[in-house]
């Protein structure tokens, strides 16, 4: 066990990691109560230790080396004292506060894994378990959060949600995948409109590509929409959790006027907290 | 021979392009630098001397998962573990490398689940003898210290590239 002082540090990294890296989750988990703030913040650190792998390594066996570390941590037998690691201290502290389930976690890394190659995503149907595996787990973990542990019966909601948000994020980090050779965006509806992976890696076709890409929105939107329905039958206490899902009506609209290759899609900062305000009120 | 050539050769057109060419480069900025004083740019990526690093609180990040040593492809990371005081913590007792084994691959800094062991900007720490480039985590984490705010600089400058 992790001494509490050292546990509240591992807190504060947590929270500047996602502050300094992640600001649209950091702002939503500022809407979250006092008291389940810092495991909300812990939880979006460990999502964001494990996106970026990719970025600190040149070769994806150091990556599978830092996945595997991360499998290893959270199943509770990793290399090296675990509780010295900040995030990973926090989050296996969150885990067992409120009993999540440690597969959910295991699974993210094992999804994230196909960052470290350059393979572009065979189907949508791929995509779409990407996008659950590594986003939706994350509003389902931190919803049994806010329920102290119990059932937030948000699981379909929060499959959606995942989706919808993944599928934003994706899109809009696009000219920063292609240019590290990445492809999301999935190979059967590239090929349907005629467009190579290599094409995307290139930044060529950018007409065909839109269109292709006004297909993943009109997705992501159906996505969202089935995810505020399943929201319906859910515990009050959990609505929260939903609260970064505001952000992605605002950002398929910027990444409808955004060119698929150009600068990336962005939406006013000043405009953030207001929307998750007006968000927070609908839910 | 060409008329041309002969008023070329007579009107010293060669010479003159010559001078004119030469006084041009006579009153540009000039490319050399002053080298021990004055160093050209360095990618943030650039990888030189190795650096262990503490959090802003002064703890260690090591936390001794010796995955660096693991990896490193020419062995030159030796470490030894064991606890640290009786706060139930276990952290390195040795983390030496050796510089004259070192490849500079940039591996051990990237296995690295804490960044603790990156390789820092630094690239002068030449030495008269062979002995001085054992280094000891003394050393590593007196490197840390000193360049820290370099390395926190080019990790973030970096980042979005990768």
């Amino acid at each position: 066990m992790v001494p509490s002082s050292r546990l509240d540090d591992a807190y504060r990294h947590c929270d500047e990691l996602v502050r300094a890296h992640d600001r649209d989750r950091w702002l939503a988990d500022g809407l979250l109560p006092d008291d389940k703030r810092r495991y909300a913040m812990a939880i979006h650190a460990f999502s964001y230790e494990a996106a970026r792998i990719r970025e600190s390594i040149h070769e994806a066996m150091p990556g599978e080396i830092r996945l595997q570390w991360w499998v290893d941590a959270i199943e509770g037998e990793a290399r090296g004292d675990v509780g010295g690691h900040p995030v990973a201290a926090a989050l296996i502290d969150t885990i067992r506060r409120f009993s999540l389930r440690r597969s959910g976690f295991v699974n993210l890394l094992e999804a994230r894994r196909f960052d470290l190659y350059d393979d572009a995503m065979p189907t949508l149907n791929d995509l779409e378990g990407y996008a659950g595996e590594t986003a939706s787990v994350l509003f389902l973990e931190l919803a049994q959060v806010l329920c102290d542990g119990a059932d937030p019966k948000v699981a379909d909601a929060a499959g959606h949600a995942g989706v919808a948000y993944a599928l934003t994020g994706l899109m809009r980090a696009l000219p920063i995948h292609a240019r590290r050779n990445q492809v999301y965006l999935p190979a059967d509806l590239l090929k349907a409109k005629g467009i190579d992976p290599d094409d995307v890696r290139h930044g060529r076709k950018a007409e065909d590509l839109a269109e292709v890409l006004a297909g993943l929105r009109q997705s992501a939107a159906g996505h969202l929409d089935k995810a505020l329905a399943a929201l319906a039958g859910a515990d009050a206490r959990a609505l929260p959790a939903f609260l970064p899902l505001a952000f992605v009506p605002p950002y398929l609209k910027a990444l409808a006027k955004a060119p698929p290759y150009g600068p990336v899609a962005e939406i006013a900062a000043w405009q953030k907290p207001w929307l998750l305000w007006r968000f927070g009120r609908r839910l | 021979m060409k008329l041309s050539q002969v008023a070329k050769s007579f009107l010293l057109k060669e010479f003159v392009s010559g001078f004119f060419l030469a006084m041009r480069y006579f009153f540009k900025a000039k490319p050399t630098i002053n080298y021990p004083f004055e160093k050209g740019a360095l990618s943030p990526r650039f990888r030189g001397e190795h650096a262990l690093r503490r959090y802003p609180s002064g703890e260690e990040r090591c936390i001794a998962c010796k995955l660096c040593e693991a990896i490193c492809p020419a062995q030159a990371i030796t470490i030894e573990a064991g606890p640290r005081g009786n706060d139930g913590t276990r952290r390195t007792t040795r983390y030496d490398i050796d510089m004259v084994k070192c490849i500079y691959c940039g591996f051990c800094q990237e296995a690295c689940p804490v960044d603790a062991i990156v390789e820092g900007p630094n690239f002068e720490f030449a030495t008269e003898t062979r002995e001085e480039l054992y280094f000891s985590k003394e050393r590593l984490l007196a490197n840390g210290d000193r360049w820290e705010r370099e390395i926190a600089r080019n990790i973030a400058a970096d980042a979005p590239y990768r």
